[in-house]
């Protein structure tokens, strides 16, 4: 099956279990009329390979050489389940059956190591991004189109634009807030002291959040909100002790205050660092947004904050923040 | 309960409507008509009959739709479908040995043997045939409670008392949740173990309800037996439901670390005077919420108001239930995600007490209630933020106002909550006329993402020119209506929501 389904391009790339696009688009319509027909779930990675200025990746022997290794390091990072192809020249697709949103992040999280491992080296790069059915579309091609969007703007994200996977957490966190972002996605205001704005505004976008929460508590997420004490009598624990029953995970970061044991809803992360006095936040990711807040106390009770509704960005804080803390990779 | 005789017709040709209605009448059913399929869901959920027979094309919503949303309600999950159809076609969902799917033209004596052998199958093997059945007069609620709980048994306890029914999730032999028309958790187990009368039926099946309830159930049965007795002997001393309440202090002075129901009530009586609403809209127990307001009036923190406010509170009718069954199936095909079963409409204002106002000027509609819950209740009445209040539809559907800052630096707001967003209400004034390019462009940008229906409403009466000038700045087209609410238009908020309705349902706004 596997010489017919190989072309010869994509064996010249990767000799086994790389599939030509015609393979990867007939399976991938395959997959979805399954998941449509037994009301399951699959998802896509893709991952587009660019190079800077003109021309293909392909174009040189370098790139092709890249091609290549990449085509062999996924076929070597997923399941023996997941189909690996090429969707068009510069783009490799992934099918992964049965799988959730969560668990399309966590394999794009994998792959983004395994890519960044290689190291495609300027001016070619590589953008991982992912899809999933039935939320991102119901169609395979539909999936395709919303996974190929998302490049665009992973590549617009400021994770990607100011290169903050190879920066460390705290360091991320200090450019965030002292840089002055004026834009939708992601923007700065202060609170505090004489300013328009209340410190109690901070404490309503997190109960905001919380409100989100208990709409949808079937919805799978993941929330970190940190503070310099732990109690359970933060609003946030209050207002999440009213919510019932939720499908998000819920962590609270700093020093303990009383016996946290006791909070229920949330899983509480003891950790004595003393940047977490100055500087507190909120990281929310679900399946179909994400949202930050970074606050840092100024003199005088007054707060610069910078907020973020960009959930690569989101994303990329999470995952900094538990590589470095050493906490269990978990994506809701 | 599902009425063994009844059957449901929903068919569009009238020539088949009469075959079929004899023919079923003759085999000992008691049909039902109807000729599309909004009616079809509504008299469905009604009646719950023995099986539906259905033209494949139905008017208003198709019979798949139709089969896809009743299969989707526990209480109508269970009723087997005949499809009729002119050509072989392929519905999702189609349960083999339970539903029939017949080819015009239609063998009569097919339909028959068809419609015996899946009834007789659902009969033996059917979810609901090993359940419990009594009457309430006979074994208490209370008790069938813990037996299911010392069982450890998982499914629906339906309960019926004359024209009211309720229900309670169980699962492991914990209580789940309950619910009791619009009252849900306690407040409706509560009121469920309150009835006398009536009959119980246990359905095992898979509970999928979220758990709400978190006690444990020999606590929350003491607890609600508890409030029962007390009740039953406190009844005297609790006001008229009839009566009228007002606060009598500014609920800014309360202090902090109360109880919770105490700010409750007293949000809630700001806004719904009659103590009937105050106790219906309360989402704690109603011995909680009569003897707060018993201790409240002792206090002198509320008095007995007036009587002619209560006239005045007589809800006018807001949409039949055909209409919020086409709003909902129109909202719900919007979004992938059917599990979220709310809309949301942001409210855009060019300050929080415009928003505020709006708000309650909206508690005229039958359905609506404000979300007083937050631990920052006053800065939530005067700079409202997030979800503030809801409106129920038909279904459970919940349509949420949700109110968010317009100023640029707050986008990441609008861009991150946006989900599941059906529309946009602009609200400003003449003082705001200044700051109407902020609210374009947050409109802008929220359209960008999502387009929606847009309306816009201007508090006062503008001034000659100014309108003109308010279309402009808004970006608004000749034929896209704007509203202006007058300082008593209280009824102007039917207008802007029947039109944001009728948008969603004449257009197709695409995600």
């Amino acid at each position: 099956m596997e010489i017919g389904t190989n072309s010869v391009f994509t064996g010249k790339i990767f000799p086994s279990r790389f599939y030509d696009s015609y393979f990867v688009n007939e399976y991938g319509k395959l997959e979805s009329l399954r998941a449509s027909r037994y009301n399951t779930c699959f998802s896509i990675i893709l991952i587009s390979v660019e190079r800077a200025g003109k021309g293909t990746p392909h174009d040189d022997d370098r790139g092709e050489g890249f091609l290549r290794k990449l085509a062999s390091t996924v076929a070597d990072s997923v399941r023996n389940c997941d189909i690996v192809g090429l969707a068009d020249d510069s783009q490799i697709l992934i099918i992964l059956p049965e799988t959730d949103y969560f668990g399309s992040l966590t394999a794009v999280r994998k792959l983004t190591r395994a890519v960044d491992a290689i190291g495609a080296g300027a001016p070619l790069s590589a953008i991982v991004t992912q899809a999933t059915f039935p939320k991102d579309g119901r169609g395979f091609g539909e999936l395709v189109g919303t996974a190929s969007k998302r490049v665009a703007l992973k590549r617009e994200s400021l994770w990607e634009k100011l290169g903050l996977k190879d920066i460390l957490f705290w360091e991320i966190m200090g450019r965030l807030t002292a840089t002055a972002h004026s834009g939708f996605n992601n923007s700065c205001f202060e609170a505090g002291g004489d300013r328009e704005l209340t410190e109690f505004f901070i404490d309503q976008l997190d109960e905001l959040i919380v409100k989100e929460i208990s709409r949808g508590p079937q919805k799978r997420g993941v929330l970190y909100f940190s503070s310099k004490k732990i109690s359970q009598r933060l609003p946030l624990v209050k207002n999440l002790n009213a919510c019932g029953a939720f499908s998000t995970k819920v962590f609270l970061v700093g020093e303990p205050e009383d016996n946290v044991w006791e909070i229920r809803t949330a899983t509480p992360l003891l950790l004595d660092d003393p940047r977490l006095k100055e500087t507190f936040f909120t990281f929310y990711l679900n399946e179909g947004s994400g949202y930050a807040l970074i606050c840092k106390e100024n003199w005088g009770a007054t707060y610069s904050c910078f907020h973020t509704a960009d959930p690569y960005l989101v994303e990329g804080l999470i995952t900094k923040f538990q590589t470095e803390y050493s906490l269990q990779e978990q994506l809701g | 309960m599902m009425d063994k005789n009844r059957t449901l017709l929903a068919l569009k040709r009238d020539e088949e409507i009469k075959d079929l209605t004899g023919y079923i009448t003759g085999l000992g059913f008691d049909p039902s008509v109807v000729r599309d399929g909004a009616r079809a869901i509504e008299l469905a959920i009604q009646e719950v009959p023995s099986f539906v027979i259905a033209d494949i094309d139905l008017p208003v919503i198709d019979a798949e739709r139709v089969f896809h949303i009743l299969r989707n309600n526990p209480h109508t999950s269970n009723i087997p479908f005949v499809f009729i159809a002119d050509s072989v076609s392929d519905i999702k969902g189609f349960r083999t040995g339970i539903d029939v799917f017949l080819q015009r033209p239609i063998n009569l004596d097919e339909l028959s043997a068809r419609v015996r052998q899946t009834l007789s199958a659902r009969k033996s093997s059917g979810p609901g045939s090993r359940g419990i059945e009594g009457r309430l007069s006979h074994m208490s609620l209370a008790d069938i409670l813990q037996i299911l709980h010392l069982n450890r048994k998982e499914g629906e306890l339906r309960v019926t008392s004359g024209a009211k029914s309720g229900s309670v999730y169980i699962k492991d032999g914990e209580i789940y949740n309950s619910a009791l028309e619009g009252t849900e958790k306690e407040k409706a187990l509560f009121r469920l173990l309150s009835w006398d009368e009536g009959k119980f039926e246990f359905i095992p099946k898979q509970v999928t309800a979220t758990k709400k309830i978190r006690s444990t159930t020999g606590n929350l049965l003491m607890e609600g037996m508890r409030q029962i007795d007390e009740f039953r002997k406190k009844k005297d001393q609790f006001p008229d439901k009839d009566k009228n309440l007002k606060s009598k202090v500014d609920s800014k002075t309360l202090p902090k670390g109360l109880q919770p129901v105490i700010y409750e009530v007293m949000q809630l009586v700001n806004s719904y005077p009659k103590v009937c609403d105050v106790v219906e809209r309360s989402a704690y127990p109603d011995y909680e919420v009569y003897s707060t307001i018993v201790s409240m009036l002792a206090r002198g923190i509320l008095d007995y108001g007036s009587e002619e406010g209560a006239a005045a509170a007589v809800a006018p009718q807001f949409l039949t239930t055909d209409q919020a069954i086409s709003i909902r199936e129109k909202i719900l095909s919007h979004y992938t995600d059917m599990n979220l079963n709310y809309g949301k409409i942001f409210l855009l204002s060019t300050s929080g007490p415009l928003a505020s106002d709006f708000i309650k000027r909206c508690k005229v509609i039958p359905g609506f209630s404000m979300n007083t819950k937050s631990s920052f209740s006053q800065i939530a009445i005067e700079n409202p933020l997030g979800e503030i209040s809801a409106i129920k539809l038909y279904g459970g559907m919940d349509i949420t106002l949700f109110s968010i800052p317009t100023v640029r630096n707050m986008g990441p707001l609008w861009r991150a909550f946006s989900e599941n967003l059906i529309g946009v209400v602009m609200l400003w004034d003449e003082q705001g006329a200044d700051e109407l390019s902020e609210l374009e462009t947050a409109k802008k940008d929220i359209l960008s993402k999502k387009r929606v229906p847009v309306l816009p409403v201007f508090y006062g009466q503008a001034a000659k020119g100014a309108d003109e000038q308010y279309r402009k700045a808004l970006g608004l087209k000749p034929d896209e209506p704007m509203f202006k609410m007058g300082p008593s238009d209280n009824n102007m908020v039917f207008e802007i929501f029947y039109s944001l309705f009728s948008s969603i349902i004449k257009d197709d706004y695409v995600r």
